[in-house]
């Protein structure tokens, strides 16, 4: 090899090298300083959703196989709490959210860090899971027309949960909404297994409750994620707050004076809408009702294949409160459409409504067969009460 | 070289041969970072710093680096100094760096920079390439500056990031986003050739013919004047045919 062809690669090496070493020599002197500039961004980005922390520390996730796959970072805090980022997919992927879990076990923040959601909700969502627990993380509601992307969230708020009793030596909580509902009743109650009937929720006037199950062996009433169980008319459960048990007291009352009716026997009851229907101290009518809307299609426009669920409370015939406890509209992706039946300031429309006046309330633009459908459930309601009343 | 002289080199960088406006490089950054004042000024101070150092190294290295493997020298040098520029910024100034973000790190494919490294500090000393670099890193700043001002003021309604009283409500939010960055620069060229205009016109880019694909068939020492190659040409050409004539009789 020449010294002509030799020259060129040996004087570009040289620079190479010179250069390498000069960086080397910046990056020593700069880069302890750049590793405490990380290290506050980090703090002060862990700190917006872990409040009272001064210092993490990672937490190595490799120690168990446990932790859920949508956890891609931790860290725990110096005052008994953790911080975690979860990785998950909503409407589409990359949904990454920040969850801080305090001391306790509850959510003390969620924050949105970055998504390419259809819909902004996710910005927002995090708010909702305040205080939220490894049991009650699921009574947070979903968002009407932005489903996929809010059960992403809170599925994931839900792992970080997990998560958390997981970095504390426990174990992680899968069950799903149904049995944790199921097992807490059970303990209320001191039995085991065993199932339960929900009567109504919010369109009773039940006292400020916010549930009441009965099954034979008594009644748990669910107020403000307390479990208050009743056997014989007696409260059973212990150490209950005063203001708690007024409230699941003025519930019994309304569910102990109630009778159910035989609507078997009465002719002309619409029986594939008004399912239930239960009479009340003063006389007024609380019904479970069936929307028979585009839900019950199942087709590719919707995913549930089942019909929405409506508690309607009627008084001297005419409506005292209307509450959607489960809309199964929603279609495929993130059109709102039938969702509406879903939000109070539809469904309180027919607050104070009867017989005579139903069409007053219009049926929605891009959502009639939904509608349609629960101001038909509405007025079968109100048939059957006029038919119960003799009217 | 005399003190007017040095004074040409860098007046030529800040005016005569503008980097933005005249010579037309570093388009990009430029309408990246004039969004506001704060990240021109940085940028334009971060540019300017690199050029310096990169003018200095490649002008002292000019005797010392063959030709065929000049380019990816001065790359190396290039982006050696914005990685140490990186660096001090990411440790002493975090929200400059921010700021900044990707197009800190482009400044090492900034055509100014290796541009006057290959027109300029190849050719001349290390003190006129110095002066070069700064007079071109100033006008890249002025340029930059006076872009932004324009976008920032009359697009947001602050300066440095603070609300204008009455131009909050009035601001023309186009020219915060590319069209009206857009709008801006061509406006800004065109006053800078109707300053030029009166001073004998606008300097023509000079590029030198190495790696021309034309370069095998031009009789240019450099692309600085087209009006000179055309004259050229065509007393060639006038040449050509005189001498068929001559052989023709």
């Amino acid at each position: 090899m020449t010294k002509k062809n030799l020259m060129p690669t040996v004087v570009l090496t040289s620079i190479c090298l010179v250069v390498a070493l000069l960086l080397s020599a910046v990056n020593f002197f700069t880069s302890e300083q750049i590793r405490k500039n990380n290290d506050a961004k980090l703090t002060a980005g862990l700190v917006e959703v872990l409040a009272g922390a001064d210092t993490f520390e990672p937490i190595d996730l490799e120690q168990s196989t446990n932790y859920p796959s949508t956890v891609t970072k931790g860290y725990k805090a110096n005052n008994g709490g953790c911080v975690f980022e979860m990785t998950t997919v909503g409407y589409k992927s990359g949904l990454v959210i920040l969850v801080g879990v305090d001391s306790e076990g509850k959510v003390s923040g969620a924050k949105c860090l970055s998504s390419s959601e259809t819909l902004s909700h996710e910005k927002t969502y995090g708010s909702s899971f305040l205080g939220s627990t490894i049991s009650t993380v699921f009574d947070v509601a979903l968002i009407s027309g932005a489903t996929k992307t809010t059960e992403a969230y809170r599925n994931a708020v839900r792992d970080a949960l997990n998560a958390f009793a997981i970095a504390n030596g426990g174990a992680a909580d899968d069950r799903t909404p149904e049995e944790i509902l199921s097992d807490n009743l059970n303990e209320a109650l001191g039995t085991e297994g065993k199932t339960f009937s929900k009567w109504f929720t919010s369109a009773v006037n039940i006292g400020g409750a916010d549930a009441v199950y009965y099954n034979s062996d008594g009644v748990v009433i669910a107020v403000d994620d307390v479990y208050v169980a009743y056997v014989d008319g007696t409260v059973v459960t212990d150490g209950v707050d005063a203001d708690i048990l007024s409230k699941a007291d003025a519930a019994y009352t309304v569910y102990s004076t109630s009778s159910k009716l035989d609507i078997s026997g009465i002719s002309g009851i619409n029986s594939t809408v008004v399912k239930e229907i239960y009479e009340l101290a003063d006389g007024s009518l609380a019904m479970n009702l069936e929307v028979q809307g585009y839900g019950i299609k199942g087709d590719k426009y919707t995913k549930s294949g089942k019909p929405s669920y409506v508690e309607i409370v009627i008084s001297g015939g005419t409506i005292v409160k209307v509450v959607t406890v489960e809309q199964n509209e929603t279609p495929m992706g993130e059109l709102p459409a039938g969702t509406v039946i879903g939000d109070s300031s539809y469904y309180g429309q027919y607050d104070g409504k009867d017989i005579t006046n139903l069409d007053s309330v219009d049926l929605v633009s891009g959502a009639t067969i939904s509608t349609d459908a629960y101001r038909k459930a509405i007025q079968a309601a109100l048939n059957a009460y006029g038919l119960v009343k003799g009217e | 070289m005399t003190k007017n002289n040095k004074l040409l080199i860098f007046l030529k960088g800040v005016i005569l041969e503008n980097p933005v406006l005249v010579l037309i490089l570093g388009t990009c950054p430029t309408l990246a970072t004039t969004t506001s004042m704060i990240s021109a000024l940085s940028m334009g101070l971060a540019a300017t710093a690199v050029l310096v150092c990169s003018n200095i190294v490649i002008s002292a290295l000019r005797s010392i680096i063959p030709d065929t493997v000049r380019i990816p020298c001065y790359i190396v040098v290039i982006a050696g100094f914005v990685t140490i520029v990186q660096m001090v910024l990411e440790a002493y100034l975090p929200d400059i760096y921010e700021m900044l973000g990707v197009y800190l790190a482009l400044i090492v494919v900034n055509c100014i920079i290796l541009g006057r490294a290959e027109m300029f500090a190849r050719k001349n000393g290390i003190l006129d390439s110095a002066i070069d670099g700064v007079g071109m890193g100033l006008g890249f700043l002025v340029a930059l500056l006076a872009m932004a001002t324009v976008r920032e003021v009359i697009g947001a309604g602050t300066v440095f990031g603070i609300e204008i009283p009455f131009l909050i409500d009035y601001r023309i939010p186009i020219l915060t986003m590319a069209p009206g960055g857009f709008l801006v620069y061509g406006i800004l060229i065109a006053v800078m050739n109707k300053i030029m205009a009166k001073k004998g016109g606008v300097k023509r880019k000079s590029f030198s013919c190495e790696g021309c694909p034309s370069a095998s068939m031009c009789n240019k020492t450099s692309c600085s004047d087209i009006e000179e190659l055309q004259v050229n040409n065509a007393s060639a050409e006038t040449k050509t045919v005189n001498e068929e004539a001559q052989d023709g009789n």
